[in-house]
């Protein structure tokens, strides 16, 4: 673990009314033993700071995110990430959970494949207002989500036809160029030219030797 | 039936030549210029101070209006997301003649920072006659203010005349429109 991240969350944390130390460490152990009996498929990562990282299969997400809900501190919902592995072909989904009474927070996240049409339970039975979320990343990245009513309402994008845009392989670049054109003269080399020339003339050595 | 009674079903057309009074009612115009509080971008943050004492854009006569209809000058300040420009066509075919785009920014003369994003285009001038371009990433105040200027000096001279060449190349701005939005849920036009 990083040391001065250790020590600078602590003292974010004393502003808070709260210390952290060996205490959080000694939660955390617990936690995770308890999450480690019920549920076989969680594997922990370490992350400097306050923040548990739980990576656990797909078909436990439910479980899981009810236990954590009903049963530990990690209450809240913050936000729901995906991120596109092109070269794997996989989506690593994520939720950041926050605790209240010990101001921590929990990734809980799971890597799917992206060739299967695979459904992710939708979390809005635990968490109602993660209908928001999931529009936005059915728009943005495609994944589908099982019980949400809303998800193929369009969210940011009004009547987008096309890959979803936030793919990897989506190449925004050549779209925008074919949807929106290009001003002519939008390109020069001069900056590369000016920080090239400015970089020669400049000599390291006398600063470095103090002249 | 009754959206055909509140909009206009008909094709817009120039007003005839105004002969008697003309260089007095342009120099009316130029100086009191009323801009339709709708910010579209980042640059809508560097309008504000121009409200306030240090830079005072009173002094020129330019003031907000809270509708299109009171409205003389659309400022489009920044980037232009798809979503955004429906607004502001709307808003635009709104307001009454004689009025006049100022555009702020880099983005919006050729994409600025945004140049390769799915959702935001490039060249304004594809979309809306504009009349005034003012450079930067975001421009100054300052630099506002000196559009303003530019803008009143041709309006005096008579050389504003973007709002009669949107009219009259209206199937050329209504095609490129069209093309970057998939949907046209809104009246033809929107006078």
């Amino acid at each position: 673990m990083d040391r001065t991240f250790t020590e600078s969350d602590t003292g974010q944390a004393d502003r808070n009314g709260m210390s952290f130390g060996t205490e959080m460490t000694e939660q955390k152990e617990k936690l995770l033993n308890i999450l480690n009996i019920r549920f076989r498929t969680i594997r922990q990562r370490t992350i400097p700071g306050n923040i548990i990282s739980l990576v656990i299969d797909q078909r436990e997400l439910i479980p899981v995110a009810y236990y954590l809900r009903h049963h530990t501190g990690y209450i809240l919902l913050q936000l729901i990430s995906c991120v596109d592995w092109d070269e794997e072909n996989v989506f690593q989904i994520t939720y950041l959970i926050w605790n209240q009474n010990e101001k921590t927070q929990l990734l809980l996240s799971f890597r799917m494949a992206k060739d299967t049409a695979i459904v992710i339970p939708s979390v809005i039975p635990i968490w109602p207002h993660a209908e928001t979320f999931e529009r936005e990343l059915r728009e943005m990245f495609g994944v589908q989500f099982d019980g949400n009513p809303r998800q193929d309402e369009s969210f940011l994008l009004e009547d987008w036809k096309g890959p979803p845009p936030m793919l990897r392989k989506f190449d925004t670049r050549a779209f925008s160029h074919e949807r929106f054109g290009e001003r002519p003269g939008r390109y020069s080399e001069d900056t590369r030219r000016d920080v090239g020339r400015k970089v020669g003339e400049y000599d390291l050595s006398r600063s470095i030797s103090g002249e | 039936m009754s959206e055909q009674k509140v909009y206009c079903n008909q094709s817009p057309s120039l007003p005839g030549r105004q002969r008697v009074g003309k260089i007095i009612a342009e120099i009316a115009r130029a100086n009191s210029l009323w801009v339709v509080a709708y910010g579209t971008g980042c640059g809508a943050i560097e309008l504000r101070p121009l409200h306030t004492a240090r830079f005072d854009m009173e002094r020129f006569g330019i003031a907000m209006r809270p509708t299109p209809r009171q409205a003389d000058v659309i400022i489009i300040s920044g980037y232009l997301a798809v979503k955004t420009l429906k607004r502001v066509i709307r808003v635009y075919e709104q307001m009454q003649a004689p009025k006049y785009v100022v555009a702020l920014g880099s983005c919006t003369i050729n994409g600025g920072m945004y140049f390769d994003s799915y959702n935001t285009i490039n060249q304004l001038d594809l979309y809306l006659p504009v009349d005034v371009y003012v450079a930067g990433c975001m421009p100054r105040p300052e630099s506002i203010i000196e559009g303003f200027t530019v803008l009143m000096k041709s309006i005096k001279a008579g050389e504003a005349t973007g709002w009669q060449h949107y009219i009259e190349n209206l199937d050329y701005y209504r095609s490129n429109q069209n093309e970057v939005i998939p949907r046209w849920d809104m009246p033809t036009y929107n006078w």
